[in-house]
């Protein structure tokens, strides 16, 4: 068992230091789209480090401290100070277990850049008065278009300099989803994906976002990677894939559009049996009513959220909006749990 | 020299790095290597590329030579581009600067291990914490080298970048490698690789044990 975990061990950590080499290199380069390829590869080398480090059954706290600070050395070189600090945080738990002439040695690269990312970082958030207003009131549906117009000026120029900041990508994506920019909100949501492409809410966000900003073809393609593994999926991933096959069936053929119906109505089943929120439990029993009125040949009318719970959500809106409509662009804004936050 | 005898030469093929090191290491500071080691005046282009190397190993200090050349057309074979990747990093803008060197110490590391520590091979890189490169990722007991250059300045510039620099007006004193090093309880083996591109001198030491 032991040369088992030992082999995990050695694969991770080899295949992240060649992430990191390969990220040093694109750095090197300095164009932005190869700065943001050494962000995503810098990203993966912080999961990979993490993930070999686990697989030891036992380790010395000073393994523990070394692959924080290798972790969090990862987060800042791809630009990314707020996960920088999430790593820093574990660096300074594993620091306790190490005598402090060698953790002095171990932290004596990071703590300077680390300071000096952060101190960076906080110029940039702190330049940027209408981030800070969205950081701090936490909704961008009800900013005038003027506001928005200058919040993504102002996250456009933080991003400059930080790409591979995760929620700022994500914000970004929010935005321009309320501009209806779908290019852009397309854009920023891959961006926030690549970075992370272990975050569920960004896959889930991505399936919803592709039927509604690329053409069918491309759409079709990008949920098609998801429907193979849709019985293994979180509820959040079933909910907007459903959504996903109920806007694709749209523009169907009558047979194509029975057959994404009935995918929508399977992966609302199997998302139900998987839901752990209420919202989610909620949004999904609406997207099951839905695919059943759709297969029954009925239209669908807004009773279906009163039915499944989303009766405050209903009565806000127009009686007569078409209700497939109405859902997935409240999901597309908000998400299931509008109080979660993705990244 | 310091033992008063003439210097070992060691000529090496920087195309021989990809049988002595798993080319998944060495792929990357090929082009680095290219743009950084002839620098600009034509004179200082010319092949080999002469390293006057300081090599101590359990204490012994001994000089050696490296003379290292390369067939671009061979490197070209092995890393398709290699030949327009070094030109652009050799016109990039001055910002990056820090990282053609980085990957150029690190590829010259490469180059010094297959010759001054023949037969071990690169595992892992981390770069967050010293030492660069390891040869034996064994937790609490690594094995490696810790590596840096600098495109100028000479011995002084790598004795600093070995023993850090005192206290000086307003600027707190900076450890050194060496002593870095020393701490590093977790760290069963350690070897120093500097690289200084212009005079092209360098130094391979072995800290630990």
């Amino acid at each position: 068992m032991i040369p088992i975990v030992h082999d995990v061990y050695e694969v991770n950590l080899a295949t992240s230091g060649k992430l990191k080499l390969r990220a040093k290199g694109l750095l090197a380069e300095g164009t932005p789209d190869a700065v943001f390829e050494a962000c995503v590869l810098l990203h993966e080398a912080a999961r990979l480090q993490q993930l070999a480090v686990d697989s030891l059954p036992t380790r010395p706290a000073v393994t523990s401290l070394t692959s924080a600070v290798e972790e969090c050395w990862c987060y800042v070189e791809g630009r990314d100070p707020p996960h920088a600090a999430e790593a820093w945080g574990h660096v300074l738990r594993a620091r306790e277990g190490v005598e402090d002439r060698t953790s002095e040695a171990i932290l004596s690269r990071l703590a300077p850049r680390f300071a000096a990312s952060r101190h960076e970082f906080g110029r940039a958030v702190s330049a940027s008065p209408m981030l800070l207003a969205i950081r701090d009131a936490g909704h961008i549906a009800s900013l005038m278009p003027a506001e928005r117009s200058k919040a993504r000026g102002e996250l456009a120029q933080v991003l400059a300099k930080f790409p591979g900041t995760t929620s700022f990508w994500w914000m970004q994506y929010r935005l321009a989803e309320a501009d209806g920019n779908k290019k852009e909100a397309w854009e920023a949501l891959t961006r926030a994906r690549l970075l992370v492409p272990t975050n569920p809410r960004f896959l889930a966000m991505s399936l919803l976002v592709a039927a509604w900003a690329l053409p069918p073809s491309a759409a079709e393609q990008h949920i098609a990677g998801v429907r193979g593994s849709i019985d293994r999926a979180g509820a959040e991933v079933c909910l907007m894939y459903a959504l996903a096959e109920v806007a694709l069936a749209r523009k169907a053929s009558p047979d194509e559009r029975r057959r994404r119906w009935r995918r929508a109505r399977e992966a609302s089943d199997s998302g139900i049996a998987r839901a752990n929120t209420e919202g989610l439990r909620r949004n999904l029993r609406a997207a099951q009513l839905l695919a059943n009125e759709l297969l029954a040949g009925r239209q669908p009318t807004m009773e279906i959220l009163y039915l499944a719970g989303l009766g405050e959500v209903a009565a806000m809106a127009s009686p007569n909006a078409n209700v497939a409509d109405f859902l997935t662009a409240r999901l597309r804004r908000a998400g299931p749990d509008r109080e979660r936050e993705a990244a | 020299m310091s033992n008063g005898t003439a210097p070992r030469v060691i000529s090496y093929a920087l195309e021989r790095l990809f049988v002595d090191q798993d080319r998944d290491w060495v792929n990357e500071t090929i082009a680095p290597v290219l743009a950084w080691v002839p620098g600009r005046t034509k004179k200082r282009r010319q092949q080999p590329f002469r390293f006057a190397t300081e090599h101590i190993q359990n204490k012994v200090k001994t000089s050696v030579v490296i003379d290292l050349s390369w067939d671009e057309a061979e490197l070209e074979q092995l890393v398709p581009g290699v030949r327009d990747h070094a030109r652009r990093l050799r016109e990039g803008r001055s910002a990056q600067r820090e990282h053609v060197t980085e990957l150029a110490a690190y590829g010259l590391t490469f180059v010094a291990i297959s010759t001054l520590l023949p037969g071990r091979r690169v595992v892992w890189m981390q770069m967050g914490v010293a030492p660069d490169i390891l040869f034996d990722m064994t937790p609490a007991a690594l094995r490696g080298v810790e590596t840096a250059g600098r495109a100028t300045g000479g011995q002084g510039a790598l004795k600093t970048v070995r023993n850090g620099t005192p206290v000086t007006k307003g600027k707190a004193a900076k450890p050194g490698k060496a002593v870095t090093l020393a701490a590093r309880t977790d760290v069963a083996e350690v070897h120093l690789s500097l690289w200084c591109a212009s005079p092209r001198i360098s130094i391979m030491e072995q800290l630990r044990p």
